[in-house]
C-alpha cells in the first residue's frame, strides 16, 4: 500500500508543478522533445545486511530501467523534467555457498534538472530529483529474522552530460548521470528488532530514521552510448547503482554493477 | 564554485564512502572471533546468565581463544566452539554444521521425560478414533473431558480449526491441552490458541529487543495484547500439560495462560526458551542460534528458566507400566472435583 500510495505521489507532485509553472507559459508553436528510454541489465551484485548475516553475499542481478526526458513547459527551454522507473532482482550466494539470498527493489525518481547548452554537441544539467524506493532482501536460511525490507523516500541530486557526435552520417551520442541522495526518510528495525514485533504486535520502535550523506553514502551511476542503427536508436552502457546505509547499527549495502541495453526513442511536439 | 549547487554535489561526496562489515577470515581463529563477537553483540541474556551462572562472556573468550589453533581440525574448532557456547546454557543457542548440531539439552536430559507417545495412545486412541486440526489432535475422553494433543506450534491454526474444535469439545465438562514435549514454533500460533481462554484484550506478555550491541542496550518492555477469539471461547476448567520438553513458544503459550481463572498447568516445569531466537553465520558457513529478543509474563517475571507447574506431578513408574500417564489421571482428576465443586 505504501509503494502505490508512492508511486501515485510522484506523477501528481510532477504534474502538480508542471501545471503550476505551464500557467505562465508564453511559448506557443514551439517544438519539445521527449527522450525516452529502456535500458535491461545484467551484472553482479555485492550484498551486506548484518540485520541478516555478517557476510557479503554476491550473485548475479537482473534490471529494467526506463528513463523519460522532456523539455518542460516552462523555464524557456532550460528546464527538463526527468523521471526514472527501474527494478532489479539478485540472487546472492554467501562465500561459502552455504545460504542464499534473494534482494529485490523497485524504484521511481522524478525531478527537474536546469540545463545548459555550451555548444551544440554538449548538453549539460544538474537538478533535484525526488527518489523512492521499496525493496527487501530474503535469506533462504535465516529463521525468525529471515528478511529485511527497506522504504526509502529521499530528495537528490542529478548531474548528468551528454555530448553528441557524427558517426556514419548520423548522430551517436555518450550520456553520463550521476544521481545521488542528500537526505530523506528511511525505514529499519532496530538493532536487535524482530519482524514478529514490527508486522505481527504493530510495535513500532524509532522505525522511521532521517536519512542523509553521512548515514546512507548512495550513488548511482550510469553510462550509455546511444547508436543509431537500422533506424533506431541502440543504447549500450554501464550501470552502477551503490545503496549504503548505517541505521541503527545495523549496515547494508547493496553494490550492483550491470552492462546495459536497450533503445533510446526521441519524440518531438510541436504545440 | 560559484553555483551553490556543485558545491553542495562536492559536499556529498566528500562524505561517501564504502559501508562494510569487518568479518574475519575463514580460518580457525576467524570462525571463533566471529561467533565470540555475534553473541557479544546479539545475544540478549548475558545479565540473567551472570546472575543465575556466574557467566563473564569475557572471560569464557580468555579461555577458550588459546584452544584456537591455525592447524586444527573442523571437527576440533566445532567441539571448541560447542563447549564456548553450551556455557550460556540456553536450549535456543544452536551451531549448524554439516555433520552435526551444537545443542544444549541439560533442561531436560537432567530430568524425567514425563511424556511417552505410547500412553498418550491409550487416550487418544487409534487413528480414526480422534480427530485432527491442523496440528492438533483432540477427542472427548470416557469421563467427559476434552483432550487437545498440541505436539508443535510450527504452523498457524486456522480459524476454522478452533471453531471446529471448540464445537466439538463444547460439551465437556473441562479440557486439557497437552503440551508436553512441544519444541515451540510460531509465537502466533500460541497467541491464537491462547486467545480461545479469555473473552476481553488481554495483556499476554511483554517483549523488548536490543538497541545496540551492549550487554544492557535494551527497548523498553512492550506489552504483547491478544484479541479473545472471535468464535465461540472456553469458559469451563482447564488444564495445561506440561513437562521439561515443553519449550519456546509452547513455553510461551503457558506463560500467556498461566494465572488466569480457570487455568491449571500441571506436570513438570517447562523447558523454558523466553527468547526469540535470530540467526547469524560465521565465515566457514556454519548457521548460528542464539535467543534475541527477551519475553517477559505479564508480571514482568522472565520465564527463560522454565515456569513451576500449579500441581506438579511425574509420570508414576507403576502407572507407565500399567499404561496410564498420570499426568493426564491428576489432570482429569483435578477438572472432576473442579467440576464438582462447581468452580
Amino acid at each position: 500500500m505504501i509503494r502505490t500510495a508512492f508511486l501515485r505521489i510522484i506523477p501528481l507532485i510532477l504534474c502538480g508543478c508542471s501545471l503550476a509553472f505551464s500557467a505562465k507559459a508564453t511559448e506557443p508553436d514551439s517544438i519539445r522533445t521527449v527522450e525516452r528510454q529502456w535500458l535491461f541489465g545484467v551484472g553482479r551484485t555485492n550484498l551486506l545486511d548484518t540485520y541478516l548475516s555478517p557476510l557479503e553475499y554476491t550473485g548475479p542481478s537482473l534490471s529494467v530501467n526506463h528513463r523519460t526526458d522532456r523539455l518542460a513547459h516552462f523555464g524557456q527551454k532550460r528546464i527538463s523534467v526527468i523521471s526514472h522507473y527501474g527494478a532489479q532482482v539478485a540472487r546472492t550466494a554467501s562465500p561459502t555457498e552455504d545460504a542464499h539470498a534473494w534482494d529485490m527493489s523497485v524504484r521511481a525518481i522524478g525531478g527537474l534538472v536546469r540545463q545548459w547548452k555550451p555548444s551544440d554537441r554538449w548538453r549539460v544539467a544538474a537538478g533535484g530529483l525526488v527518489d523512492g524506493a521499496v525493496g527487501m532482501t530474503y535469506n533462504t536460511r535465516n529463521g525468525n529474522n529471515p528478511a529485511q525490507a527497506r522504504f526509502e523516500v529521499s530528495v537528490d541530486a542529478d548531474i548528468l552530460a551528454e555530448y553528441a557526435f557524427p558517426l556514419l552520417n548520423k548522430t551517436a551520442r555518450v550520456r553520463a548521470e550521476l544521481t545521488a541522495p542528500l537526505f530523506g526518510v528511511a525505514f529499519t528495525p532496530r538493532f536487535g528488532q524482530s519482524y514478529y514485533e514490527l508486522v505481527s504486535l504493530q510495535l513500532r520502535d524509532r522505525n522511521c530514521i532521517f536519512s542523509q550523506v553521512v548515514n546512507a553514502p548512495s550513488a548511482r551511476f550510469a553510462t550509455t552510448i546511444d547508436l543509431p542503427l537500422f533506424g533506431a536508436c541502440v543504447s549500450v552502457g554501464f550501470l552502477s547503482d551503490i545503496r549504503q546505509s548505517k541505521f541503527h547499527g545495523i549496515k547494508h549495502h547493496c553494490w550492483q554493477n550491470q552492462f546495459v541495453v536497450g533503445y533510446t526513442r526521441t519524440l518531438s511536439i510541436c504545440r | 564554485m560559484r553555483n551553490p549547487f556543485y558545491l553542495l554535489i562536492s559536499l556529498c561526496f566528500c562524505f561517501v564512502s564504502c559501508i562494510t562489515e569487518e568479518v574475519a577470515q575463514d580460518t580457525p581463529m576467524g570462525n571463533f572471533e566471529t561467533c565470540w563477537k555475534i553473541f557479544d553483540e546479539h545475544y540478549c541474556f548475558f545479565d540473567l546468565k551472570r546472575q543465575q551462572t556466574g557467566l563473564d562472556w569475557d572471560e569464557v573468550y580468555q579461555r577458550y581463544r588459546p584452544m584456537i589453533a591455525d592447524n586444527m581440525t573442523n571437527m576440533q574448532l566445532f567441539e571448541v566452539l560447542g563447549n564456548m557456547v553450551r556455557e550460556l546454557q540456553d536450549g535456543h543457542v544452536n551451531i549448524y554444521a554439516a555433520h552435526d548440531v551444537i545443542r544444549y539439552g541439560a533442561w531436560f536430559d537432567d530430568y524425567p521425560d514425563n511424556y511417552y507417545e505410547s500412553l498418550v495412545k491409550n487416550y487418544l486412541g487409534r487413528a480414526e478414533e480422534y480427530k485432527r486440526a491442523s496440528t492438533l489432535d483432540y477427542r472427548v475422553l470416557d469421563d467427559n473431558v476434552g483432550y487437545i494433543r498440541c505436539e508443535t506450534f510450527s504452523s498457524l491454526f486456522g480459524t476454522g480449526n478452533l471453531e471446529q474444535i471448540m464445537e466439538a469439545l463444547a460439551g465437556c465438562r473441562g479440557l486439557i491441552i497437552d503440551v508436553r514435549s512441544n519444541g515451540g514454533g510460531m509465537l502466533t500460533a500460541a497467541q491464537r490458541l491462547a486467545s480461545l481462554f479469555f473473552n476481553e484484550p488481554m495483556t499476554l506478555s511483554y517483549i523488548c529487543h536490543k538497541t545496540g550491541p551492549g550487554h544492557n542496550a535494551f527497548s523498553n518492555p512492550e506489552p504483547i495484547v491478544e484479541e479473545p477469539f472471535h468464535g465461540l471461547r472456553w469458559q469451563k476448567p482447564v488444564c495445561i500439560l506440561t513437562n521439561r520438553r515443553t519449550y519456546s513458544a509452547a513455553n510461551s503459550f503457558v506463560m500467556f495462560l498461566k494465572g488466569l481463572p480457570n487455568i491449571t498447568v500441571v506436570g513438570d516445569k517447562t523447558g523454558g526458551g523466553a527468547g526469540l531466537p535470530f540467526t547469524s553465520e560465521l565465515p566457514n558457513g556454519w548457521l548460528v542460534r542464539f535467543s534475541a529478543c527477551p519475553m517477559y509474563d505479564r508480571n514482568m517475571v522472565m520465564t527463560e528458566q522454565g515456569i513451576d507447574p500449579d500441581i506438579r506431578v511425574n509420570i508414576d513408574h507403576s502407572d507407565y507400566i500399567n499404561g496410564i500417564d498420570t499426568i493426564i489421571e491428576t489432570a482429569r482428576r483435578h477438572i472432576t472435583e473442579s467440576d464438582d465443586n462447581g468452580d
